[in-house]
């Protein structure tokens, strides 16, 4: 039977997640609150209202159906998001696409077709396939296990990008279904990772722990979104990394800081606490990579893998 | 990489004639050269037949044409006395083409009398009076609107001259002279025994024919050896020894090429830039290069590099640049329309490399590595490389063309083999073999280097943009108000999508077969008039059948060009869904905001922007992209060209897309009058496109290719996703996928946005900045602003 998921978009030629050439669905709704998560618009399990002021054509339409008064024509912050009820009935006349929604409902059957239509690709590549990212996949973990089943079924390469935080027996059955897993880890110290994130990272480690042990021929990748001033200190990837090593897992990605969410945060409303911050230099980048390889022998910078 | 001092050289100086604006980069002008002596000759021949009136003429010039030699040259001959002289084919140009090169001072001043005197002569006796004489008023109206409906009179262009250049290289022309000879004494034998009748006519043709052939074979050899005299007389006044040796060098190459067979690969290539040079320049003004560049040379160059190793790879690579950039120097003089339409080129040469032997095992060798190393160093937007993609082809060619792909020269494109040989057979008629031996005429449309080579233009061009404004309004045009199309029924009173669709087909119909009739008398003024006794001599079949090679048995090769189409399925699939299916809009309210171009109807624009479109992997907006395309083949194949062969499409906008903005107006796709077209020949429209570069190539991968011609397909990427070894080997992986798929033909544009706003603001800083506009690369700072813009736009929209 098809399960229904809530979820944000797909991506394709989503080269820099995972082997080969890869087909990217988002899944809506995640259990962290990272400071710089990437996809603020995959974060709540609600549909969000997103502005982008250069589509803006000043019609005023959105004026006309706005029941609570939350939208200006005057040129400054359009949405008053304390004033905004989600109603999302601006996003229903809006000519241009400025006014938007973000978050569809979707079958899982749906998902299957639309990726088997990208099989060429998967076939032409080295385990090339699907990634299930978000938002956090595990927040829809029968969703998820339905389109991994169907997809491997059908004899495509099923990835997943997950940050881990779940209970390990929903884990363990969502992981059963994988070729590939991408797992992050934010920080080693658990009262930063915390504060970074919204939660502990006990449970992340024991879970990764467990599942190398559970599931030893499965692939995985650890990834670790460097956050400038966070997490990209030596000391701390070296933790990272000798904790890999200790629970046997061989291969790390190290991603630099990536400012290109900002446009999304604006579109949202929400005021990016990581604004100015800049993209590691490749100096401090190759050093990181270097300490990390004293423990782990496949790193990267960036995750073209 | 670098240059060698003596290529660096060259390239600083070398003379490329390509547009800009609406001009010319370089400070060219118009030689008075070929007309002078053609007319003079011309005058002196009148009575003689055609054939050998053209060969005097051919000869007198070669004999008579001032020649030079420059300091960096090794390889030597040019088609005029300066780098930086313009051929005008005289008797075959529309006049008013030489005049606008004069009155915009393309001319020496102290010629411009003797220019008057000689278009006067040429006025009732060229081809365009033979053209206006033939053809009705309403079909020269059509005909003449620059660009707007179609663009078909040979005049207006030039022809192609896609030459048996093994011939030349392995028999040299005086063993092809030995031939003709041979046929000559035969024919008098013939000649005496005949007793009259068209059976005598025919011998008395063929005799003509071959002693045209001859007389131009004599003079080109006399040429060579003009060159081989001026050389030994520099040799003689240099004091530099090593350019000494050089000159004495290419003195004996020209004594021995190419009137006799070439003995090693510096003369198989001067040997072929002799011969090239007047069949493509002199003789009659022709463009493309139509040459499988790594398979002519490849005998001598395996000789030379691999087995004797009497010339290093080095010696030889410069060989290759020496001789790509003499390409580069080869231009023309075009209407305002054209010279809108190929923006940073002119000359539009084009070669193929990689692809299959005969036998379809992989043809890829070390030239043709050697070949993509040549394009590296000198990072040129022009001539144009193609690479024949299949799935044996060496690895290491592979990846040397998907590494220049990848570091932005996008260049070579990426044609696919399969695909071009299965059409070359099934709808041409080809044997195997033959399709086998392709090589790209013209910008991207493959045709046999084998028995059936080019020597007339066989493409035409018809804008279904325009077909479709004249749909929508029952056969007037909308930018004119001129009553100019056949009456396809009031469109407000279509009651299905099917009768919108039933008109347009009708109105397509009615545009392609008076295409093709223009098209007809227009190759058949031309066969009248514009002998080619030289490049008879280079072919098999016009040796064999002792006639020129315009008189010769062919096969036709057409095609049409539809640039815009894309537009036209968008906009037919925007006005299904919002008029006929969902009923938001009548058809009244249509045309009116079309009429308006937009004005006044901005959310109703919106409306038809958010529509479906070709492009997302949507079913729904794909099948009608994939019924247009296919009614386009369907109607092509009821014409036919002066071989009674029918007509392919072939998707292919070079800049059309601009010099056609201000003519079509405003479209139900949300375009405005004076927007760009799409580019590309079934790539998505640029930001209409947004599931992704697989979805894209996806929709394109459900049209049916085996009807198509030739169909570029323009892929914007950002450099991040092919950086490094793995980069690499997803963007091959990708490249496979889309071949695979059955995509005619790919090109990738590997460049960011933040560039070319900066080239744009400091154009000194970017001198190679190469970007590919569809067909063939420009550098970017020769596009004039508007061009620019759209291809900033259209690389910001890379995710």
């Amino acid at each position: 039977m098809s399960k229904h998921g809530f979820i944000t978009n797909f991506q394709d030629f989503a080269v820099h997640d995972g082997f080969g050439l890869r087909v990217l669905l988002f899944l809506k709704g995640c259990p962290l609150r990272c400071t710089w998560c990437q996809n603020p618009e995959a974060i709540s399990t609600e549909y969000e209202l997103m502005f982008h002021p250069k589509l803006c054509k000043g019609c005023g339409k959105c004026l006309e159906v706005c029941e609570v008064k939350a939208i200006n024509n005057d040129g400054t912050e359009k949405v008053d998001r304390s004033k905004c009820n989600k109603c999302m009935k601006c996003t229903y006349v809006c000519p241009t696409g400025a006014l938007a929604r973000k978050g569809k409902w979707i079958s899982s059957d749906e998902v299957v077709q639309t990726f088997i239509d990208y099989k060429p690709f998967f076939d032409n590549s080295d385990k090339g396939g699907i990634t299930l990212s978000g938002g956090e996949p595990l927040f829809q973990p029968e969703f998820a296990i339905d389109i991994l089943q169907k997809c491997r079924e059908k004899g495509i390469h099923t990835a997943m990008e997950t940050c881990g935080y779940a209970n390990y027996s929903v884990v363990s059955e969502v992981v059963k279904h994988l070729d590939l897993l991408m797992y992050d880890i934010k920080h080693m110290d658990e009262i930063k990772h915390k504060k970074g994130t919204g939660v502990s990272n006990k449970k992340i480690l024991e879970n990764l722990a467990n599942i190398r042990r559970d599931f030893p021929d499965l692939e995985i990748f650890i990834r670790i979104p460097l956050i400038p001033g966070f997490n990209d200190d030596e000391e701390n990837i070296t933790q990272t990394a000798k904790f890999l090593a200790s629970i046997g897992i061989d291969k790390l990605d190290i991603l630099p800081f990536n400012f290109l969410a900002d446009a999304k945060y604006n579109a949202l409303g929400i005021e990016w606490r990581h604004k100015r911050d800049e993209r590691q230099d490749d100096e401090h980048l190759q050093k990181l990579a270097e300490k990390a390889k004293l423990y782990v022998p496949d790193v990267t910078i960036g995750g073209l893998r | 990489m670098a240059l060698s001092p003596r290529i660096e050289s060259f390239k600083k100086n070398h003379k490329v004639k390509h547009f800009w604006k609406e001009g010319y980069v370089e400070p060219v002008y118009i030689s008075i050269w070929r007309s002078r002596i053609f007319t003079r000759v011309w005058k002196e021949t009148e009575g003689e037949p055609t054939s050998v009136r053209k060969a005097k003429c051919v000869a007198a010039y070669l004999r008579e044409v001032p020649i030079f030699i420059r300091d960096d040259e090794i390889i030597v001959g040019f088609y005029a006395e300066d780098p930086l002289a313009l051929p005008v084919c005289i008797e075959a140009v529309d006049q008013s083409i030489v005049r606008k090169m004069i009155a915009q001072g393309h001319v020496k001043e102290d010629e411009i009398e003797e220019w008057e005197e000689i278009l006067d002569y040429w006025k009732d006796r060229g081809v365009q009076k033979l053209l206006t004489a033939r053809l009705t008023d309403e079909e020269l109206k059509i005909a003449s609107a620059d660009h707007a409906f179609m663009e078909v009179l040979p005049t207006q262009y030039t022809s192609r001259s896609q030459a048996e250049y093994d011939l030349p290289l392995g028999k040299g022309l005086l063993g092809i002279k030995k031939i003709l000879e041979e046929k000559y004494a035969n024919l008098i034998e013939e000649r005496e025994a005949s007793v009259g009748g068209t059976e005598y006519l025919e011998i008395n043709d063929k005799l003509n024919d071959l002693k045209a052939m001859m007389i131009t074979i004599d003079a080109v050899i006399d040429w060579a050896n003009r060159y081989a005299d001026l050389a030994e007389q520099k040799a003689k006044e240099e004091k530099n020894e090593q350019r000494k040796k050089e000159l004495l060098a290419i003195a004996e190459r020209c004594r021995h090429v190419p009137a006799n067979p070439a003995r090693n690969f510096a003369e198989a290539v001067q040997s072929q830039w002799f011969c090239f040079l007047v069949v493509q320049m002199i003789e009659h003004l022709s463009h493309g290069t139509s040459v499988r560049i790594d398979q002519i040379f490849w005998p001598w160059y395996e000789k030379d590099v691999l087995i004797d190793k009497t010339l290093s790879r080095q010696e030889a690579l410069e060989i290759m640049e020496e001789h790509i950039l003499k390409i580069d120097e080869l231009g023309r003089p075009l209407p305002d329309a054209w010279r809108k339409s190929i923006q940073g080129n002119n000359f539009l040469g084009t070669y193929t490399i990689g692809g299959t032997k005969p036998d379809g095992t992989d043809a890829c060798n070390d030239l043709t590595l050697l070949i993509c190393e040549a394009m590296d160093e000198l990072w040129l937007n022009h001539p144009d490389f193609k690479f024949r993609w299949h799935p044996d082809a060496d690895p290491k060619c592979v990846e040397k063309v998907l590494d220049l792909q990848r570091r932005g020269l996008g260049q070579p494109s990426i044609k696919n083999e399969r695909v071009t040989i299965e059409s070359l057979q099934k709808h041409y008629g080809f044997t195997e073999e033959e399709a086998r031996s392709w090589a790209v005429v013209g910008c991207i449309s493959p045709a046999p280097t084998l028995n059936w080579g080019r020597a007339r233009r066989d493409a035409w061009t018809v804008y279904p943009a325009k077909v479709l404004e004249l749909t929508l309004f029952n056969g007037i045009n909308p930018t004119t108000d001129e009553d100019i199309g056949i009456k396809t029924g009031d469109a407000t009173e279509f009651k299905s999508f099917d009768e919108l669709f039933e008109a347009y087909r009708k109105q397509f119909e009615w545009v392609m077969k008076l295409s093709a009739r223009i098209k007809t008398i227009g190759e058949d003024c031309m066969n009248k008039l514009c002998k080619r006794p030289f490049l008879s001599t280079l072919f098999r079949r016009s040796i064999e059948a002792c006639r020129d090679i315009m008189d010769a048995p062919d096969k036709g090769m057409p095609w049409v060009n539809i640039p815009g189409a894309v537009d036209s399925v968008d906009s037919l699939i925007a006005l299904k869904k919002l008029v006929f299916e969902e009923k938001k809009y009548t058809m009244e309210e249509v045309l009116k905001a079309l009429k308006a171009d937009w004005e006044g109807y901005e959310e109703m624009r919106q409306d038809f922007i958010n529509a479906p479109k070709y492009g997302n992997n949507d079913p729904y907006a794909d099948e009608i992209a994939r019924d247009t395309y296919n009614m386009y083949a369907d109607e092509m194949k009821k014409v036919k060209d002066i071989n009674n062969q029918a007509p392919q499409p072939s998707g292919l906008i070079i800049t059309w897309m601009f010099s056609t903005a201000d003519k079509v107006g405003a479209l139900p796709n949300g375009r405005k009058k004076g927007d760009y077209l799409t580019d590309g020949g079934c790539s998505p429209h640029a930001g209409y496109d947004k599931n992704g570069p697989m979805a894209a190539i996806l929709s394109a991968s459900k049209l049916d290719f085996s009807k198509q011609k030739a169909q570029i397909f323009n892929q914007k990427l950002s450099p991040s996703c092919v950086e490094g070894e793995v980069g690499m080997k997803k963007f091959n992986d990708y490249v496979k996928s889309i071949m695979d798929l059955g995509l005619e033909m790919v090109q990738f544009n590997v460049v960011d946005a933040a560039t070319l706003r900066d080239a744009q603001a400091h154009p000194e800083k970017y001198p190679n900045l190469v970007v590919r506009i569809s067909g063939y690369n420009a550098n970017f700072v020769e596009l004039d602003k508007f061009v620019q813009d759209a291809v900033i736009e259209r690389t910001e929209h890379i995710l």
